[in-house]
Parts: structure tokens; C-alpha cells; sequence
């Protein structure tokens, strides 16, 4: 398998199938950093198609002093980050009301139980709600490190990140995660649906 | 307390291995240390069940101005006589053309009829097209216009559509109307050939509609038989709750 750099120097001299190679390893991770950062899945996923465009058009400005993913994201950055500023909207988060048994359902492996898909889909909801929470430079430090795996030396690199504040602001940005996820917004709770089923089946019989 | 930057770098692997070694062994002495990177450690595994909805993705660059690369299906309904005729010049004249799903060739070495549905056999000569009732009557209708154009006069018909080559020859007034009806009923022949298809087609979608809503009823079926069982749980323990509460009421 081509690496990413090598496909790049293809890329560049105009050969359009290594470029969409590229889109193909990427537009996933890119689509969920965008997604993560600003909460929408439209909105991420224009976010996503429109870092793919400036990369293809900035091509040449590439000089590989970073690795492309890291250029990639410091794009998707930038267009988040205008997203945001021009929208004067703050992160959406999906609610943890209103979760589809059905839906649930049809994402499940046989051996989940419901009670467990519930829970889960819950966490998830309940992991975004207080991400939001977080302002955005300790948002997008978590982001990058957790779901990323990106270094701090990569996080550095990329737009207003200084390498001293990166640590601090990881470790800021998890504790509000940690004391807000332990302040209730994750309780194992039952889920209301099957609560509300076993009322209604208990007083048949 | 120790400080946050060594913290956050052991929780990600990122510190040296001397550095490393060194806080491991102050976290055997040091239970508040011990219990920050513990709860950090859960905090971490917390995050990690947020995950994006799925997305259909599939972003593809294309270059605008790439040449199409397979001559466009002609649609075949709302054929205008001007349009038929067009397509007659270019049948004679030289390359190809595209009637409905039909591509017709004609070259020095006869007619080749090549159909965008025929799987197995995509290329038919005239010669070897016994096989397909469908394609020896489209191949002898295209043999007989075929005569019929190179017997008639050689008057030029002006070319009403630019993808005509402008060495065309195209009969005279003589076969004009019959030149369309003939290609009128080429057309309607295909025509018949693709609403066949195309009923195969819908038979085919129903077919995997039954499937995919089997199957949705299925996993309904085992959704609401889950959530039965844990009512019945649910409620055989609240049975036995009771009965324990009332046991306690009466031994008082």
C-alpha cells in the first residue's frame, strides 16, 4: 500500500485517482473530527467535503513538514473554526431523550441487551453533551488526543495550540469531563421505554 | 499533588522512559496520584463510546472537464422525426449510435448490435445472431435499411443535429417518412425489450424489499420478546419484593 506522501507527490503531478486514494483513507477521521467539533452531521460532513477541496487546491503549498493527516486536520480545523465564528453557534448536542428502541435495535450485536444498547447510546449522548461544555481550545485537545491519537508534538503543530498549554489544557478539559460525567450524566439508569413496557405488560396479566 | 503536564503525558504514553519509570514508582507511594490517573483512566474509557453517526461519505474529485467516457444512453421515448432522422444518418454515415440500450455499429465487416442488458453475450454479429429471436429482427431490420440507403440517391439531407458527420449521405425524399417509421419501430422494439427489463427489475426490488422487511420483523420479534422477558423479570421481582415485604409486615 502507497503511502500517504507518496500519493501526495502523485497527487501533485495531476493524477486525480491518488488523490481520491487519499479522500478514501481520510474523509472518515475527517468527517468525525468535524463532527465532534461542531456537532452536526450536515454540517460535518461539508466540513469534511470542503477540506478535501482546499487540500486539493492548496496541494502544492504541501511541502510535507508535516504528515498529511495532520494537514488535514489543521484545515478541518480552520473551516470548523469558521463555522462556529460564522454561524455564532455553539456545538450541538444530540439529546439523550427521545432514543429510538427500533433504531437502537438495528445497530446492536445479538448479545447486547437493550438495557446495555440504552445505556450506551445514553453515555454516548451524555460523553457529547458535556464535551460541549468545555471551551473550544480544551475541546479540540481532548478531541485531537483522544479520538485522534494525535501526538502533543502534532498537536503543537497545528493553528494556536502552543506546545506548553497543550497538556494543561488536556488535563483541564478531562477533569471537567471527569467530574461531569460522574455528576449524573452517566447514572446507570433503566431505560424509561422498558420500564414504561413492564408496567404496561404487568398490569394486563 | 504532582504536576499536571507529567500526569497527562503518563495517561498517554508520552513521557520518556526515565520519567516514566520514575512517576510509576512514585505512584506506588503516592495514593492520591494513584487515584487522579485511575480516575482519569475511566474518564478516558467514558469517552470513548462517543462515536459520530454514521455518514454516507463517498466524496470523490472529479475532473469537470473529463470527456464521458461511454456514449450516453439515448433515451428512447419522445423520439421527435428530426431526432429519428438523426439517428438514421448517423447509423449510416459511419461510427455508432445509441438507440435505447442498443449500440449499433455498422462497419465494413456488417452490423454489430451490442445491447447495454445482454450479460452473457454483449457482442452479436449479424452472422452468428440465431441465438436471440430479439436481436436477428433489430440486426435484419438494420441489414434491410442498410440496402435500402446505399441503393438510394445520394442527396444530401442537411444535418440537423452537430453529432451527424457532415459526409453523411442520407437517402432522398423517397424513404424520408419511411426512414423514421422504420427507426420508429426499432425503437418500439427496444422499447418492448426494456419494459421487460425493466418489470424483471421491479419483480427483483419487491423480491429484496420482502427480504429486507423479513428480516426487519424478525429483529422486531426478538426486540419485543427481550423486552417481555425483562418485564416478566422486572415483575416476578417486584413479586417477590412484596411478598418478602409482606413476610417482614407479618412476622412484626
Amino acid at each position: 500500500m502507497m503511502s500517504d506522501e507518496e500519493l501526495v507527490d502523485r497527487s501533485r503531478s495531476g493524477d486525480l485517482d491518488s488523490f481520491n486514494q487519499l479522500v478514501l483513507r481520510w474523509e472518515r477521521p475527517i468527517y468525525a473530527l468535524a463532527y465532534r467539533v461542531i456537532g452536526r452531521e450536515e454540517d460535518a460532513r461539508d466540513v469534511a467535503q470542503e477540506t478535501f477541496l482546499r487540500a486539493f487546491r492548496a496541494l502544492s503549498g504541501f511541502k510535507g513538514q508535516a504528515k498529511f493527516s495532520s494537514w488535514l486536520y489543521r484545515i478541518t480545523l480552520n473551516l470548523c473554526r469558521d463555522w462556529i465564528r460564522k454561524e455564532r453557534r455553539t456545538p450541538i448536542t444530540p439529546t439523550p431523550e427521545g432514543i429510538d428502541l427500533i433504531e437502537l435495535a438495528g445497530e446492536t450485536h445479538p448479545s447486547d441487551s437493550i438495557e446495555e444498547l440504552v445505556s450506551r447510546k445514553q453515555l454516548s449522548a451524555a460523553v457529547a453533551k458535556v464535551m460541549a461544555l468545555l471551551p473550544e481550545e480544551q475541546r479540540t485537545a481532548v478531541i485531537l488526543k483522544e479520538y485522534h491519537g494525535l501526538t502533543f508534538q502534532e498537536i503543537e503543530d497545528l493553528p494556536d495550540c502552543p506546545w506548553s498549554t497543550v497538556k494543561t489544557r488536556l488535563y483541564q478539559g478531562l477533569t471537567v469531563l471527569r467530574r461531569q460525567l460522574r455528576q449524573g450524566a452517566v447514572e446507570p439508569t433503566h431505560a424509561p421505554a422498558v420500564r414504561h413496557l413492564g408496567r404496561a405488560f404487568e398490569s394486563r396479566s | 499533588m504532582c504536576d499536571q503536564e507529567v500526569i497527562v503525558g503518563y495517561l498517554y504514553g508520552e513521557l520518556p522512559p526515565a520519567e516514566r519509570s520514575a512517576f510509576d514508582g512514585h505512584l506506588r507511594t503516592c495514593a492520591d496520584c494513584r487515584g487522579e490517573v485511575d480516575a482519569l483512566k475511566g474518564t478516558r474509557t467514558v469517552l470513548q463510546e462517543w462515536t459520530p453517526p454514521e455518514s454516507h461519505l463517498g466524496f470523490e474529485m472529479v475532473r469537470r472537464a473529463d470527456p464521458v467516457v461511454r456514449p450516453a444512453r439515448a433515451r428512447w421515448w419522445g423520439l421527435s422525426p428530426a431526432w429519428g432522422l438523426a439517428a438514421a444518418a448517423m447509423l449510416v454515415g459511419a461510427v455508432s449510435a445509441a438507440i435505447a440500450q442498443v449500440e449499433v455499429t455498422v462497419g465494413s465487416g456488417g452490423v454489430t448490435v451490442r445491447t447495454g442488458w445482454a450479460t452473457a453475450a454483449p457482442n452479436v454479429e449479424r452472422a452468428q445472431a440465431g441465438s436471440n429471436p430479439e436481436f436477428e429482427r433489430v440486426s435484419a431490420r438494420l441489414a434491410e435499411l442498410e440496402q435500402r440507403v446505399a441503393k438510394s440517391s445520394a442527396s444530401v439531407v442537411p444535418a440537423s443535429t452537430t453529432s451527424a458527420p457532415p459526409s453523411t449521405q442520407i437517402p432522398g425524399r423517397m424513404s424520408d417518412a419511411e426512414l423514421v417509421r422504420l427507426v420508429r419501430q426499432m425503437i418500439d422494439a427496444s422499447e418492448e425489450r426494456q419494459q421487460g427489463v425493466l418489470a424483471r427489475q421491479i419483480l427483483q426490488i419487491n423480491r429484496d424489499l420482502q427480504g429486507v422487511q423479513r428480516t426487519d420483523f424478525e429483529r422486531l420479534g426478538r426486540v419485543t420478546e427481550q423486552l417481555q422477558r425483562t418485564a416478566v423479570e422486572t415483575f416476578q421481582r417486584q413479586r417477590a419484593l412484596e411478598d418478602h415485604v409482606m413476610r417482614v409486615g407479618l412476622q412484626r
